[in-house]
């Protein structure tokens, strides 16, 4: 298990490595720089230059790849130019709004969805589960920011319950340490919905034919032939293997608690990893950039790897497999 | 309903929806949207245009007789006309309503699906060439170009490919072309799989060992036992592929990236639906339901293929 588990870590350093020099090219192939993206009306040619010699932008492209990789092999990210502040600091004030996010997203993807898949398979293709299925594929088709634009419509612009974006309210600084928290929570609402109910379509599907898969299986067979309770089938034996397979699409969804949903984030303007990357790539920011790659490459594979590990956990066949 | 009932009849409601989207801009004869006094019209309503003799046109929701002469009102605006100026009248029933700018949201629609069909098709084609040939380089070549291919694949797979298709098209100008090559370069890592696995399977059967041994070469073995055999499942695969393409697509050009501003895209007719809310509702509604649907006909039309090959295996 410790074996596997080092050996995926190793792996984890070419990779991030890989994607990061991949950005740096992407970045590089756009016409201009940081200096260029700046508008003054005194800012003179020569200021420019002497300007992007500030930055070190006049420097060989090759220098500059080479320098930002030692800085950050030692852990040192460099200066957002667009924030004049640590790259470190600045991914440390955009993380915690995404994780919010993307944790109350998630949250509501595998609570709906596994209430979804367990009211449809109570009879299957009686007429809530052939509800489900069409509710289910009208959301998996649907893209989420049409979703979020609806629900700003409804919820935000016609019955004015929920705020329409933003985290806080203007001068909910003021506000006693629960107010605080409710505007916050009045503030996530819309946001996670239209992240979550997209996943949960698709949790729910997935979660419907691995439920009906497990419930024809012979273990349950021997189970209900040994008297046992039929909520403790369900819930024990039926549940917990069809809940492995939706283990793995979590782990491929762990990802955006860490990079954020750059669309669900740009409808709200909610200011995480989603918008930092935007406002960091429309500015030519190469450092917060790659900054921000580097964190979410590495999450895409830490997140496949926790879910590998939660599987074996899960699973007892999966642990002597490997 | 049979498994090829039920193929026919999704292939024939997604190709009548391609078909509008192609041929629907040709037909159609959308009311001029110059010199509009009642944009923004909702769906159903009836517009009179009214052309003049400098050949400009005037359209507007309401055209009144007065003895001023004829007024033409909208939406709180109003202009008088000459009635002696006026060459030719014509009406106009717009089914799905009008935008800010008195286009007709439906022409919209069709010629936005165009574009949006044809990124999401040349990318989806992209992806199967490249993941096609990576999948049977992979199989065909050896121990060492498998294993280099594959972890090749393993690592596209860990890339955060949305994080990467913002940042270039934030960073590059918009450009279908590159749309198409980021959008293609960025999904064929399933096809690449999904085709391995296949060819490995082929590649014991009794038939490519007899064309193998009967002289072919690599190419022709390639080329005339494993693609046709691949067919099938590539086809059930690319079907669900292209509907998650669209919704990509939707995605860029809903956040501005990928063809320039002046072409019409569902994703981009949202973004400027949501920016006419709320009084101008269906202009998001209309292109989101027409995302959904291409989007949930494709992943039925997946359903129905692989119903298909589990009954003909």
């Amino acid at each position: 298990m410790t074996r596997i588990v080092v050996r995926r870590l190793v792996t984890l350093v070419p990779l991030v490595w890989l994607v990061v020099t991949l950005t740096f090219v992407v970045v590089q192939l756009a016409p201009g720089s940081y200096a260029d993206t700046l508008e003054h009306p005194r800012l003179t040619p020569e200021a420019r230059q002497s300007l992007r010699a500030a930055y070190g932008l006049d420097r060989p492209l090759g220098e500059q790849y080479l320098r930002w990789l030692a800085a950050a092999a030692s852990g040192d990210l460099g200066t957002s130019y667009l924030f004049k502040e640590r790259v470190s600091r600045v991914i440390g004030r955009a993380l915690p709004p995404t994780m919010l996010l993307a944790g109350a997203a998630l949250l509501l993807d595998l609570l709906l969805g596994v209430l979804l898949a367990l009211a449809a398979t109570r009879r299957p293709y009686g007429w809530l589960d052939r509800l489900t299925t069409v509710l289910g594929l009208g959301l998996y088709g649907l893209p989420s920011f049409w979703i979020a634009g609806l629900l700003i419509l409804v919820f935000a612009l016609t019955l004015g319950w929920l705020p329409a974006s933003h985290m806080h309210a203007v001068g909910a600084g003021d506000l006693s340490a629960t107010g605080r928290l409710l505007d916050l929570l009045r503030h996530l609402v819309l946001p996670a919905v239209s992240l979550g109910l997209v996943g949960a379509a698709a949790t729910a599907r997935l979660l419907r034919s691995t439920l009906l898969e497990a419930r024809a299986s012979r273990f349950v067979l021997a189970a209900t032939a040994r008297g046992l309770s039929s909520r403790r089938i369900l819930w024990v034996h039926s549940l917990r293997p069809a809940l492995l397979p939706v283990i793995t699409s979590f782990g491929l969804a762990l990802p955006m608690v860490v990079s954020g949903s750059v669309v669900v984030e740009s409808v709200f303007s909610w200011p995480g990893m989603g918008m930092a990357l935007w406002r960091a790539a429309e500015a030519r920011d190469v450092p917060l950039v790659m900054g921000l790659t580097l964190v979410g490459a590495a999450a895409v594979i830490v997140g496949s790897l926790v879910a590998d590990l939660l599987y074996a956990v899960a699973d007892p066949r999966a642990r002597e497999e490997r | 309903m049979t498994a090829a009932v039920r193929l026919r009849l999704v292939a024939a409601a997604l190709a009548a929806l391609v078909a509008a989207c192609v041929l629907g801009p040709l037909v159609l004869r959308p009311p001029p949207a110059d010199a509009v006094v009642g944009a923004l019209q909702p769906p159903l309503a009836t517009v009179t245009a009214l052309r003049l003799d400098d050949g400009s046109t005037v359209v507007a929701p309401h055209v009144e007789e007065t003895p001023d002469g004829l007024v033409a009102s909208g939406a709180g605006r109003r202009r008088v006309v000459d009635p002696a100026r006026v060459v030719a009248t014509t009406r106009h029933r717009l089914l799905l309503g009008s935008d800010r700018f008195g286009r007709d949201v439906l022409h919209e629609l069709l010629a936005g699906g165009r574009i949006s069909l044809a990124i999401a098709a040349l990318s989806l084609l992209l992806a199967v060439v490249i993941g096609g040939t990576v999948g049977v380089a992979a199989a065909t070549g050896g121990r060492l170009v498998d294993a280099v291919l594959m972890r090749f694949v393993d690592a596209c797979l860990a890339f955060p490919v949305l994080f990467l298709m913002i940042l270039a098209a934030a960073v590059l100008r918009p450009d279908p072309v590159l749309l198409v090559l980021l959008l293609g370069g960025t999904s064929w890592m399933g096809v690449a799989r999904l085709v391995r696995g296949q060819v490995l399977s082929l590649r014991t059967r009794p038939f490519v060992a007899a064309a193998r041994v009967s002289g072919s070469p690599p190419h022709r073995i390639a080329l005339w036992h494993y693609a046709p055999n691949l067919v099938g499942p590539v086809a059930q695969d690319t079907a669900l592929r292209m509907g998650d393409l669209v919704l990509a697509e939707a995605t860029l050009s809903y956040l501005g990236l990928g063809v320039p501003p002046s072409v019409p895209t569902w994703g981009s007719m949202v973004a400027q639906g949501h920016r006419a809310l709320p009084e101008g509702w269906w202009l998001a509604v209309v292109p989101g339901v027409a995302i959904a649907l291409l989007v949930i006909g494709l992943a039925l039309l997946g359903d129905a293929l692989q119903r298909l090959g589990e009954q003909g295996a």
